[in-house]
């Protein structure tokens, strides 16, 4: 391998700047919209009450559907055969071509989200006010499980990112698809085989799955399974042929 | 530049599209690469670009392992495919964003070659407003541009009007140069026919011809004569007026080529 196959500063720059042209309008769509329902949602709940908005709530949704939304739609030159040949003859490494997108699609779009629900509530908190009604402020740092969400977005963000290069058609649809087979898979297979074998205290309704113990489990696995999903799209990546 | 020996592809397991395909490609030029429908020219351009990957045997461009798609390796070649897709932006941007990736890419060359296609007046309108012909002449005079030691090129003439044909054929040989391969895939002979130095066909999955403008010119004569009466020649195809023919070059003098009539003499000593 020569030297500089894999990375390089100034050709990962200009892939960064060459990618950011590329993404740029799913990301900035994708945040108007879901900002703009998150909007619309909190008027018609209590933009004309004194209803006390939680934020927090607002704030993870519109970031979890978004961030999802946003990974799925991550190399959008794998939807077209002409524009991945483009994509795949472009000189730049697997590598570099995956981490400008994860930057983008993994903390870009996170960053952005942040600015756009601060003016959100701004928005709100001006409307509010002018009605003389009360807004409370919204401290994303004050939420304890903050870093708990990140890693779940990430994790989950990682599934979409690895299925928008698996399936060149519709692989937002085709992703959630596979995610509720394997739940329904590994519900089943938890209902009917580990927790029997292995648990004694075995109830229908209460499996290995959902006990505590696999709470602190899942954790664990999402540390383990981010970079497994990362590393297996570099590799789709790297395989694809057209 | 190119050494493929002893090529195996297929789409599907059990019918091979390349059996034992060897290719050796040492000196530049502009090389024409014809077949027909079918026959693997685009498979052999992706196999060469890395787009494939060949099953078995070696393939070699430019000192590198296409499959690899090494950034050195792919910032010395271009690949401009019969069916493309444009990002969303005007010229000028495409320009600034993607020239960066090229080393040798000569911004005062693009905007000449630009010019030579009557497309200097539309470098800032997005290029998917743009119809199929100016597209295309936007990424030839791209491709031009960045001076890269490979270019493929499949049916670059399709969508050109006639006089941006002519300019085709001028900035191919001005870009063209000792260091750098041409390959052009087509069946449009008769708009690339003066600009080739050698002729590559390909057919069932194999190498048939592989041999320069010279050698062929200085091998066969190309004719046309009235009747087949008392000639002696290696291939005839009837006209409405009399018959194409090709017969040995006795005076090893260099004669006009008809590509169509030796492609088809080809294609026909290997049924």
């Amino acid at each position: 391998m020569k030297k500089n196959d894999l990375f390089d500063t100034n050709r990962f720059l200009i892939t960064l700047k060459a990618e950011s042209n590329r993404l740029k309008k799913s990301v900035l769509v994708n945040l108007v919209a879901t900002v703009g329902i998150l909007f619309i949602i909190s008027l018609l709940v209590s933009g004309i009450s004194n209803v006390m908005l939680n934020f927090n709530t607002f704030f993870y949704i519109g970031l979890y559907i978004g961030s999802f939304i946003v990974a799925g739609m991550a190399f959008p030159d794998f939807r077209k055969k002409e524009s991945t040949i483009r994509y795949l003859t472009l000189p730049a490494s697997v590598f570099e071509k995956q981490v400008s997108q994860m930057l983008i699609v993994f903390v870009g779009y996170i960053l952005f989200y942040v600015i756009a629900f601060y003016l959100y509530w701004i928005l709100i908190w001006g409307w509010r006010h002018i009605l003389g009604l009360d807004t409370t402020f919204f401290n994303i740092f004050d939420d304890p499980d903050l870093t708990k969400h990140f890693i779940t977005i990430w994790f989950w963000q990682s599934v979409f990112f690895l299925g928008s290069v698996w399936f060149s058609k519709s692989p937002i649809i085709k992703t959630v698809l596979i995610i509720f087979s394997v739940i329904a898979f590994l519900s089943l297979l938890d209902l009917f085989v580990i927790t029997k074998i292995f648990f004694d205290n075995y109830t229908a309704h209460h499996g290995f799955i959902h006990s505590n113990f696999n709470i602190e489990f899942n954790s664990y696995l999402y540390y383990f399974l981010i970079p497994l999903f990362w590393v297996a799209t570099y590799f789709k990546i790297k395989e694809k042929q057209i | 530049m190119i050494q493929i020996n002893q090529m195996y592809f297929a789409y599907k397991k059990d019918i091979p599209l390349f059996e034992n395909l060897s290719l050796e490609i040492n000196s530049g030029g502009i090389y024409g690469l014809l077949g027909k429908n079918g026959a693997g020219k685009t498979s052999l351009i992706k196999i060469i670009s890395g787009l494939l990957f060949p099953h078995n045997g070696n393939v070699n461009v430019l000192g590198f392992n296409p499959p690899k798609r090494s950034p050195l390796f792919l910032s010395q070649l271009i690949l401009l495919p019969e069916e493309f897709d444009l990002p969303p932006m005007s010229i000028k941007r495409y320009e600034e964003v993607f020239s960066s990736f090229y080393p040798d890419f000569d911004k005062d060359k693009f905007k000449l070659y630009l010019a030579k296609f009557d497309l200097d007046s539309f470098v800032l309108q997005n290029m998917n407003t743009l119809s199929y012909g100016q597209k295309k002449k936007a990424l030839l005079s791209f491709a031009f541009a960045s001076n890269t030691k490979l270019l493929l090129l499949d049916e670059p003439t399709n969508g050109l009007d006639i006089p941006s044909k002519a300019v085709f054929r001028k900035l191919c040989i001005e870009a063209s140069d000792n260091d750098k391969v041409f390959i052009i895939s087509t069946h449009q002979v008769k708009d690339v026919e003066r600009l080739l130095d050698q002729i590559i066909i390909i057919d069932k999955g194999k190498i048939v011809s592989n041999q320069s403008i010279n050698e062929i010119s200085q091998t066969y004569k190309f004719e046309f004569v009235d009747s087949l009466d008392n000639i002696s020649f290696l291939y005839s195809e009837q006209m409405l007026d009399g018959y194409k023919i090709i017969t040995d070059n006795s005076t090893n003098e260099p004669s006009q080529i008809d590509i169509e009539l030796y492609f088809n003499a080809i294609i026909n000593k290997n049924k």
